[in-house]
């Protein structure tokens, strides 16, 4: 049965949508749901779609919501979504030169080493946000105290090559040193969509490294 | 870039409280074969010099509690540690100045980049080896 027009590009906007979903926390009935739309458009539609051997063999765990580690996507396109994924952050100025040092340092005596690092950023900045929060609502205003603080942010962020952030604090410790408490209230509601933003992309970026890791540990164990 | 420096098996002493960059830098000074001590205010670093310990290299960031980078730096030098390398790091690219007038050898604004750390280490081996000889 040849192919109806436009299938190409569906079929490109599938796989893509595919991994759109291993991003976002499902729960086991909307996993259900899409499952069985994805074989309609499969079996009725396409049917000359291509569909990994893997495909749609999802083993779900009570505990867990979202999906697992490498079913749906093929380890090749997975790959490719990782890579895309890292450079879209680079081109949207996320993250600087900086994170490619982190990774120059990981190595089979610490294979994680940059999730560790970022982990412990994003476990750590909250709580000098809150901090820098506090200290921006005492008075009489202490803007040294709160110039420390954002020092420190500033400094971990640069570590990990969070390079809007960065640009933030410098943005911050400006208006400290001009004793500008409105400015400093401003800078911080920014840091704060900054934060929560690059928080969300470095968690979906390692949660898809994640899913290529038990392969990759497979295969340089094999050399 | 790193292979230059292998096998220095060097002492550092790293003065750094905060989690990330103590992280970050122990591994940079991991990849170039440094024996790495952490000391997380100024005076744990001054104190650690005056039980005796020596050092081929500190690595010191300007901005901590208790006692500062810029302050330890000094008392460092003031107890006649003259030799060991001193490095001032700061993410504040204004510290320099203040940096070198208490003592250090070089700043380096942070992040700092396996390149200019490499380049600090080859430096040291090579006065080392220039010693021996």
């Amino acid at each position: 049965m040849p192919d109806t027009p436009g299938a190409p590009l569906l079929r490109r906007r599938l796989v893509t949508d595919m991994v759109d979903w291993n991003m976002v926390l499902l729960t086991r009935r909307e996993l259900s749901i899409r499952i069985k739309i994805l074989h309609v458009i499969n079996n009725i539609l396409f049917p000359s779609i291509y569909m990994p051997s893997s495909s749609l063999h999802v083993s779900l765990q009570p505990s867990q919501f979202s999906l697992p580690a490498c079913t749906i996507m093929d380890y090749s396109t997975l790959r490719r979504q990782i890579t895309f994924m890292k450079k879209s952050f680079f081109d949207q100025g996320y993250l600087d030169e900086q994170f490619n040092q982190l990774e120059e340092l990981q190595d089979e005596s610490s294979p994680n080493f940059v999730e560790e690092v970022v982990a412990l950023f994003l476990k750590d900045s909250p709580r000098l946000l809150t901090n820098i929060e506090h200290t921006i609502g005492k008075y009489p205003q202490d803007f040294h105290r709160l110039d420390s603080l954002v020092h420190q942010l500033k400094g971990s962020g640069s570590s990990i090559g969070a390079v809007r952030m960065k640009n933030e604090c410098s943005v911050f410790k400006a208006h400290c040193n001009d004793k500008n408490l409105e400015g400093c209230r401003r800078s911080l509601q920014r840091m704060k969509r900054e934060h929560a933003t690059l928080k969300q992309k470095l968690e979906s970026y390692f949660q898809l490294l994640r899913q290529v890791a038990p392969r990759e540990h497979a295969v340089n164990s094999r050399k | 870039m790193a292979s230059n420096a292998q096998g220095s098996h060097m002492k550092a002493l790293l003065v750094e409280d905060a989690a990330v960059e103590t992280l970050f830098h122990s591994a940079i000074l991991h990849m170039f074969h440094c024996e790495t001590t952490v000391a997380k205010t100024g005076k744990e670093a001054v104190d650690l010099f005056l039980e005796g310990k020596k050092f081929d290299i500190v690595l010191c960031e300007k901005e901590m509690p208790v006692m500062n980078g810029l302050e330890a730096v000094e008392k460092i030098r003031a107890i006649g540690e003259t030799d060991v390398k001193i490095v001032g790091v700061s993410v504040d690219c204004n510290a320099m100045e203040a940096f070198m007038s208490a003592g250090a050898d070089v700043f380096v604004p942070k992040p700092i980049t396996l390149d200019v750390l490499s380049a600090i280490i080859q430096e040291i081996i090579n006065k080392k080896n220039n010693a021996m000889v």
